[in-house]
């Protein structure tokens, strides 16, 4: 599904990625753990070619498709979603709105309203928001776990099969934190996608449970576990485990 | 304000009602009305609002005058293509009245726009709360200078004005990006969300039609 082969990225010279390889397949669940600035982030946002990083080497294959210098939107529309740390919000252009055009580009269809609209407010039930979401501007005023609940409204109609999460439990309160994992956890059992995590969260780790688990430091993938690595990580922390907590590379 | 619901409710303004305007209604512009420069003269006590949507000619020149107890609302947006020069004055005569005026111009990629919007809130008046808001997109870096011009004569007056003239931003862009929108519809999305936002939902909102 997902190839990271040796891949190089900066910003402004300065070196974030460096020599990082990661392989995730058909229906698996990693996790990203690391000290701050480890480029775990950065990971997430270069696989959407953000236009803020310069990929220096190496590439990423989705689904046997090289998207390294691709488009974000066409790399959306391999069936790629990502939920960022603290998304965004547009005022006055409404979810609908931006979810019908999402479709129809994706499609080349006409979107039935009646049918979308249905499907927006049956979404809205699962994941226990107001169903007026669907009308409003994207994420405006919204609070940070309303945000992430919104997102998730937006990746149900776009249907993905390859998940980013980077940090989805910040902001979000406990009872919110095990609806979001549940109704991951639900999509992924319909849609038998991938998901990438970057957390550190205890809770969150436990309820999605990964197949594998990597810590990275130094801009690449430094150790590569199962579930019980994470568990692991969490107890003894990045200074007392085999992890010191600089993540971040220098560029001699 | 009226509690206007569909876009029928609204009344055009034209060259039969310009000088027999009713009270607590929304106006839209005529656009051939806007061919002559025009007059508006509020009556006293009148609440009234006036909207001018995705104008399109080179030259508009609008005067309202406000004498005492009104409030007015007075929303336009220009989409411009061509050399244009667009003025629009409100003259505040009197005192206790409001005044809202805001704007949203874009200019396109042979635009070169020139846009004054004054105020003249006149000696001797009280009471008076005025405020201007006009943004400009300039997404090819043409001409475009939108002049907000305040003359205020009295101490006992709330008065401001806003100008801001800039292109889409970056963080928007990649977002819609991100959910699978290309480019052109982005920008298409982002343009029509930023000319329709000063607008009554539905006056803009074309599932309502």
């Amino acid at each position: 599904m997902l190839k990271v082969n040796n891949l190089s990225v900066s910003v402004n010279d300065k070196i974030l990625l460096s020599d990082f390889n990661i392989d995730i397949n058909d229906g698996e669940i990693h996790v990203l753990m690391g000290p701050n600035g480890a480029g775990k982030s950065t990971l997430c946002k270069v696989l959407f070619n953000n236009p803020d990083y310069t990929i220096n080497s190496g590439n990423i294959i989705f689904n046997n498709v090289d998207i390294t210098n691709m488009d974000p939107s066409e790399i959306s529309k391999l069936g790629m979603y990502i939920v960022n740390q603290s998304p965004i919000s547009i005022e006055g252009v409404s979810n609908a709105e931006m979810l019908r055009i999402a479709l129809e580009e994706r499609t080349g269809e006409k979107v039935g309203i009646f049918k979308f609209n249905k499907e927006l407010e049956d979404v809205c039930t699962k994941l226990n928001i107001p169903k007026d979401f669907i009308f409003r501007g994207i994420n405006e005023g919204m609070s940070g776990g309303e945000r992430k609940k919104n997102e998730l409204l937006h990746m149900w109609i776009l249907k993905p099969s390859f998940i980013i999460l980077d940090e989805i439990d910040s902001g979000l309160d406990v009872d919110a934190l095990k609806i979001v994992a549940n109704n991951l956890i639900e999509y992924k059992k319909e849609y038998n996608c991938s998901i990438l995590i970057v957390t550190h969260h205890e809770k969150l780790i436990e309820l999605m449970h990964p197949d594998y688990v990597h810590i990275v430091k130094n801009g690449k993938v430094s150790k590569t576990g199962d579930y019980n690595l994470a568990i692991n990580t969490l107890k003894e922390g990045f200074i007392n485990g085999t992890l010191d907590m600089t993540g971040s590379i220098s560029n001699e | 304000m009226n509690n206007i619901k569909k876009k029928s409710d609204y009344i055009i303004l034209d060259k039969n009602n310009i000088n027999s305007l009713q009270d607590n209604n929304c106006y839209i512009f005529d656009k051939a009305l806007l061919t002559d420069n025009i007059c508006i003269n509020i009556p006293d006590g009148y609440n009234l609002e006036f909207y001018l949507i995705n104008y399109e000619g080179d030259k508009l020149d609008i005067t309202f005058n406000q004498n005492n107890n009104s409030f007015v609302i007075f929303s336009f947006s220009i989409i411009n293509n061509m050399k244009s020069n667009y003025k629009i004055f409100n003259n505040v005569n009197g005192s206790n009245n409001k005044t809202i005026i805001k704007g949203r111009i874009y200019n396109n990629v042979d635009a070169d726009t020139t846009c004054l919007v004054s105020g003249d809130i006149k000696k001797d008046t009280v009471n008076n709360d005025y405020t201007e808001d006009v943004r400009g997109l300039n997404l090819y870096s043409n001409n475009l200078v939108i002049k907000p011009d305040l003359i205020v004569s009295t101490n006992e007056v709330v008065a401001n004005h806003m100008v801001t003239i800039g292109n889409f931003e970056e963080n928007k862009i990649t977002y819609l990006k991100e959910k699978g929108i290309g480019e052109e519809n982005v920008k298409k999305l982002l343009l029509s969300n930023f000319l329709k936002g000063i607008f009554p939902h539905e006056l803009t909102d074309d599932d309502n039609d």
